[in-house]
């Protein structure tokens, strides 16, 4: 599908160091596979642990990300213009989401569903490997950000420490990136 | 133990050149340790990533919320501490040699060299560790889950 030039323009300006790596071709090719999509404030875009069909790119607007627990949330920090939303379910295969992502504000986000992510970086090394070295990035963020917010929790909840039954194991599930690598070429 | 060789029948590096493989090889540096021997330190940084090639390495992780220890043992051809290959990650486990092991050791710098000389199987080693993130990531958010239930049960409790 042809990207609509704004779209691409926007997309430059909110990801310049990924635009840079990707190239002008292949930013068309990646804004050109997403769907853009406008949503009010106070919209879950992803739900904690429910299943997450496509990954969100972040043009504008500002966006929670919280765990929920009965009812309750503990905030794990904000995500705005220039982040991806998603990633964590298609990369560790299990699909399901590992938080719950509300808008804040208004946002403009580029939606690229799993199915056309998958079907991308099978055929296109060199937008798999960009968004690769951007998504290593981000998630390394997070999780810094995730322990962090684990350990200021857990120290002021020590000295009401009660016993809790973990949760299940993941599921490794389907992986799409281990698809694209299995079938690299001239490697 | 000839370290290209033994990458070659490992089924993540049969798909690349053997010039490829011969690259990372030389990035490596292989030793023999004793039993006991420490790689990685659950919350540290860790230094390198590890190819076991002989031998067996426990791998330890102690759950923040309830402190339970999970606990798996890796065999000759498994890869460990893959996220050592990132700056200010501490490790998500510990990693100890049970057994007399040999172990091919990659440097985070020299990670970072791959991506000049051998770029697809930089880009390779960096997919794996995309894939540990977003599972470590999964485990860490599980464990706030955890502890959302416990303040629950504490204030139904007082």
């Amino acid at each position: 599908m042809t990207a609509r030039p704004e779209l691409i323009e926007e997309f430059k300006r909110r990801f310049p160091g990924l635009a840079g790596q990707l190239g002008a071709r292949n930013v068309e090719v990646l804004v050109g596979a997403t769907t853009a999509l406008e949503l009010p404030a106070g919209r879950k875009v992803i739900r904690d642990r429910m299943p997450v069909d496509s990954l969100y790119i972040v043009l504008d607007g500002e966006l929670i990300i919280s765990v929920e627990e009965n009812k309750k949330a503990i905030r794990l920090g904000h995500v705005g213009p220039g982040q991806l939303l998603g990633e964590v379910s298609v990369l560790s295969g299990e699909l399901l989401a590992s938080s719950t992502v509300e808008s804040k504000t208004p946002v403009k986000l580029l939606r690229l569903r799993h199915e056309k992510f998958g079907e991308l970086i099978a055929t296109n090394y060199d937008v798999a490997n960009a968004l690769l070295k951007e998504l290593v990035g981000m998630l390394a963020d997070r999780l810094r950000i995730s322990a962090k917010s684990f350990s200021e929790h857990a120290a002021s909840d020590a000295a009401h420490h009660t016993d809790a039954p973990g949760e299940a194991p993941a599921n490794p599930g389907q992986n799409w990136l281990k698809s694209f690598f299995d079938r690299v070429p001239g490697t | 133990m000839d370290l290209q060789q033994f990458l070659n029948t490992l089924p993540a590096f049969q798909n690349f050149t053997p010039a490829y493989v011969g690259v990372l090889a030389g990035f490596m540096q292989v030793g023999q340790f004793p039993a006991g021997k420490t790689f990685i330190e659950q919350g540290q940084q860790g230094e390198a990533m590890y190819l076991l090639m002989d031998g067996a390495v426990e791998v330890k992780r102690i759950d923040d919320v309830d402190s339970h220890i999970e606990l798996r043992e890796l065999r000759a051809g498994e890869l460990f501490g893959l996220l050592s290959l990132i700056g200010d990650m501490p490790a998500s486990a510990t990693c100890v040699a049970k057994e007399p092991a040999t172990v091919a050791a990659l440097p985070r710098e020299a990670f970072q060299r791959l991506f000049d000389t051998a770029a697809p199987i930089g880009h390779h080693l960096q997919y794996m560790v995309a894939v540990q993130l977003a599972r470590d990531l999964q485990e860490r958010n599980k464990s706030l889950r955890v502890l959302l239930k416990q303040r629950a049960g504490a204030q139904a409790g007082a």
